[in-house]
């Protein structure tokens, strides 16, 4: 058949996905992102065929740990020679490269073989939502985020405040602990 | 001594010295003639790695098939999860509408015919909503496939009718 030259190039065409990371946690979002650089998402998929696709992530820089991780998660780094050993929490990895994160939780939730550098290849971050025009015109595809993204309190206009239904008013003489600042305007 | 043929009349070792050991090194040789460095010249290195790869060869009979099952799941993973099912309700459903196609055959079928694949899927989808098991996919089945227990309930409808 004429066809099935070209039906070839499309199944080992690599493809390009877009991942929104906008508050997405990196741990729970690298077993997502490393099935699709790895090609495990495909029916012709073989340990030592290179059949992955490409992986463009953007709004690392706005990725949600979960609990106390931005304190407790240390990543760690040997530069080999005696005393060499280092720790960085993950607020200082993510404040020195806002793409840092994400990358490590990737890389290490991937096998250590010969074919991981060759994924890393194809994963490219971005801390924003801008992308050049070279690599957004190569997405065609949208990896589903792994967690819904919630909306701020501050994001729905007022009106929208008024109308969300209320179960009870608190008395007027009731005080509210709530632990926060007190605005200058009731002091 | 009593020769009854002329090879064992040959092998005696009377006749000839050393030619058990001959014979002995032919029947390693034929192991290890395509080994590298002194094994497949020196006998007594040459049997120990005929015999570790005897040892291996026995021991990745079992993990062949272990290793091949693996790759079917995951391709077939993969394949379902195209059109919204994982593999367990998939293989559920086709076993219960009697479709006896096997791992190898499921994923030949993926690769080359993905759209009987696709059919394939259709008709699992309807027979786990049949079977009250909707709630593990993802999506709700095609209303035009038809399946052996739809028939049925057909054609008892029909003939209550009459």
């Amino acid at each position: 058949m004429a066809t099935n030259r070209v039906q070839q190039w499309a199944t080992f065409a690599r493809t390009w996905w877009i991942y929104d990371a906008k508050w997405q946690c990196p741990r729970q979002s690298a077993p997502v992102l490393i099935k699709y650089l790895q090609g495990k998402h495909k029916p012709i998929y073989h340990p030592n065929s290179d059949i992955g696709d490409h992986v463009v992530v953007i709004n690392t820089k706005h990725i949600a740990m979960e609990g106390e991780y931005w304190r407790t998660w240390k990543f760690s780094h040997h530069t080999g020679y005696p005393g060499g050993f280092s720790q960085t929490r993950a607020y200082d990895a993510h404040d020195a490269d806002p793409t840092m994160v994400m990358k490590k939780f990737v890389y290490s939730s991937m096998k250590g073989t010969l074919f991981r550098r060759l994924c890393m290849q194809r994963l490219h971050l971005f801390p924003e939502e801008e992308l050049p025009e070279d690599i957004l015109r190569n997405v065609s595809s949208q990896i589903q985020q792994v967690m819904p993204v919630p909306k701020r309190l501050d994001e729905f206009s007022a009106e929208e405040r008024k109308a969300f239904p209320q179960l009870f008013e608190w008395p007027k003489d009731y005080i509210m602990e709530t632990g926060q600042k007190k605005s200058t305007e009731e002091s | 001594m009593v020769f009854l043929s002329l090879p064992l009349f040959s092998r005696s070792k009377r006749l000839v010295m050393g030619s058990n050991r001959f014979y002995k090194i032919q029947q390693m040789l034929r192991f290890t003639w395509h080994y590298r460095h002194r094994g497949r010249n020196c006998y007594s290195i040459g049997i120990r790695n005929m015999r570790r790869a005897l040892r291996y060869s026995t021991m990745w009979r079992k993990l062949k098939k272990i290793q091949q099952t693996e790759l079917f799941n995951q391709r077939l993973e993969a394949a379902a999860n195209e059109h919204n099912m994982n593999r367990v309700p998939f293989m559920e459903g086709l076993a219960r509408s009697q479709i006896q196609l096997d791992r190898k055959v499921l994923t030949d079928l993926a690769i080359y015919e993905p759209r009987t694949f696709q059919s394939l899927t259709d008709v699992s989808k309807k027979r786990l909503s049949e079977e009250g098991m909707s709630g593990m996919m993802q999506i709700m089945p095609r209303k035009d496939v038809i399946t052996q227990q739809s028939l049925r309930k057909w054609s008892a409808y029909y003939k209550a009718r009459k």
